[in-house]
């Protein structure tokens, strides 16, 4: 971290091999254009470089940190840009494997995700693809589907708790 | 609130999708709560892993050089930069302080400097002090530090309430620090919401206030800075509060990268 504070190359090239693509993929998938995911890119280390003081590792994992800071600055965007078109949503248990795709980044957190996905009922998973990736909040779900405010608000809970569950004990660094 | 309260909040706090006024709220419950703020790191945690969860894209082979530029820029001028990039990045500045003064029209902002250029415009007679606080920093730009920053936000209201703004922070190693913000549209907001509180803000903790607004010209508009002595660095958005607390508008800040 004090490395991406001074701008040493070596801290931003190994920051962005582990994160590069997982935040540039967040940028495509939400986005849905190469030139938005490269800003969104070039955002995201940007802010880790301004915010890199004061980021707790006892607080907290770099992942978590740092695609908090991916998804806020995605779901910003898609909030100011509310005419746009917005691609389809894939998520990683949707497509194949690719062969010869290098997986040495981040390949526990993708695999914790697709366990946080399989805990999900198709109506939990959608519900939170949402909320998440779409920033709608749970009025809004909730005044959309003519459900109680309420019951938006509890089965988000239970979702969020249950992607949290999926993890536990598998600790990634 | 109380922890039951903020409790029932924190799956919404985690997936980013609070009301400003909720969030405000909740992030003052955790600065002090610390069996909450576990609660809602480990579920910032399990959202974080959702954002793991889309299918992964390829990035553009050049990107990787592109960021390591971006952050080497803008880390760089904070150190003894490279004389290329600090001129970039005074240039930047100056176009930036120039735009908002409404003496030049520089592009360094493009569309946000004009919109700033436009409410500043109109304002102006009404703003001498703001006025005189450019031209301080006009007058100093001959020396002007090549490690300043400019930070730029666009002020949104949730839920489709009128009003907005822009504001613009500028972090200097070597002089105080300043912020600029202008507000417009706040053509709802009752005799009794004021004044209005316009601050800087971080992620949960601590505020500095930019200034008070006790009253608006018809269009719901106004401009206020200030300078700090103290760095304003740490400070991640800018929000605008009425006397109730309830928060208005928000956003938040990210760096502007030097432009060639």
């Amino acid at each position: 971290m004090e490395g991406l504070l001074n701008g040493e190359d070596d801290a931003i090239r190994t920051l962005y091999a582990r994160f590069g693509r997982p935040v540039y993929s967040l940028g495509m998938r939400l986005l849905g254009s190469r030139e938005a995911a490269e800003e969104l890119t070039q955002d995201v280390f940007l802010t880790a470089w301004r915010k890199a003081a004061r980021f707790d590792p006892a607080r907290g994992r770099l992942s978590t940190w740092l695609m908090t800071i991916a998804h806020n600055l995605a779901v910003d965007r898609l909030r100011r840009e509310t005419g746009a078109r917005r691609p389809t949503l894939v998520l990683v248990d949707e497509v194949p494997d690719v062969p010869g795709v290098p997986e040495e980044d981040a390949i526990e957190e993708r695999d914790a995700a697709t366990r946080a996905l399989e805990s999900l009922t198709e109506a939990e998973r959608r519900l939170l693809t949402r909320a998440y990736f779409r920033g709608l909040t749970a009025r809004e779900i909730s005044e959309a589907d003519g459900i109680p405010l309420g019951t938006v608000k509890t089965r988000l809970r239970t979702a969020m708790i249950k992607v949290r569950r999926a993890n536990e004990g598998k600790e990634i660094p | 609130m109380n922890c039951l309260t903020v409790r029932e909040r924190l799956a919404e706090h985690a997936l980013g999708v609070l009301s400003a006024s909720e969030l405000s709220a909740v992030d003052r419950h955790l600065e002090w709560c610390a069996a909450c703020r576990k609660e809602a790191g480990e579920l910032q945690g399990a959202a974080a892993t959702l954002a793991f969860s889309v299918a992964p894209v390829e990035p553009p082979g050049e990107l990787e050089d592109r960021v390591l530029e971006a952050v080497r820029g803008v880390a760089g001028t904070r150190r003894a930069a490279a004389p290329r990039r600090s001129r970039v990045a005074a240039a930047g500045v100056l176009a930036a302080v120039l735009a908002l003064s409404g003496l030049a029209w520089g592009a360094v902002m493009a569309g946000r400097a004009d919109r700033l250029r436009d409410q500043i415009l109109v304002q102006r007679a009404r703003q001498e002090q703001a006025f005189e606080n450019f031209q301080a920093v006009i007058d100093d730009l001959e020396g002007a530090d090549p490690a300043n920053i400019v930070e730029v936000t666009t002020l949104e209201a949730r839920r489709a309430r009128p009003g907005g703004g822009e504001a613009l922070v500028l972090l200097s190693p070597s002089s105080d620090d300043f912020a600029l913000v202008a507000l417009t549209g706040l053509t709802d907001v009752r005799e009794r919401r004021f004044p209005l509180e316009v601050r800087l803000v971080t992620d949960g903790a601590g505020a500095s206030t930019i200034g008070q607004v006790s009253s608006l010209d018809p269009t719901g508009s106004v401009t206020l800075s200030r300078w700090f002595v103290e760095s304003l660095r740490d400070f991640d958005a800018i929000e605008v509060r009425d006397a109730r607390g309830r928060v208005l508008l928000r956003g938040a800040l990210s760096v502007q990268a030097p432009t060639a």
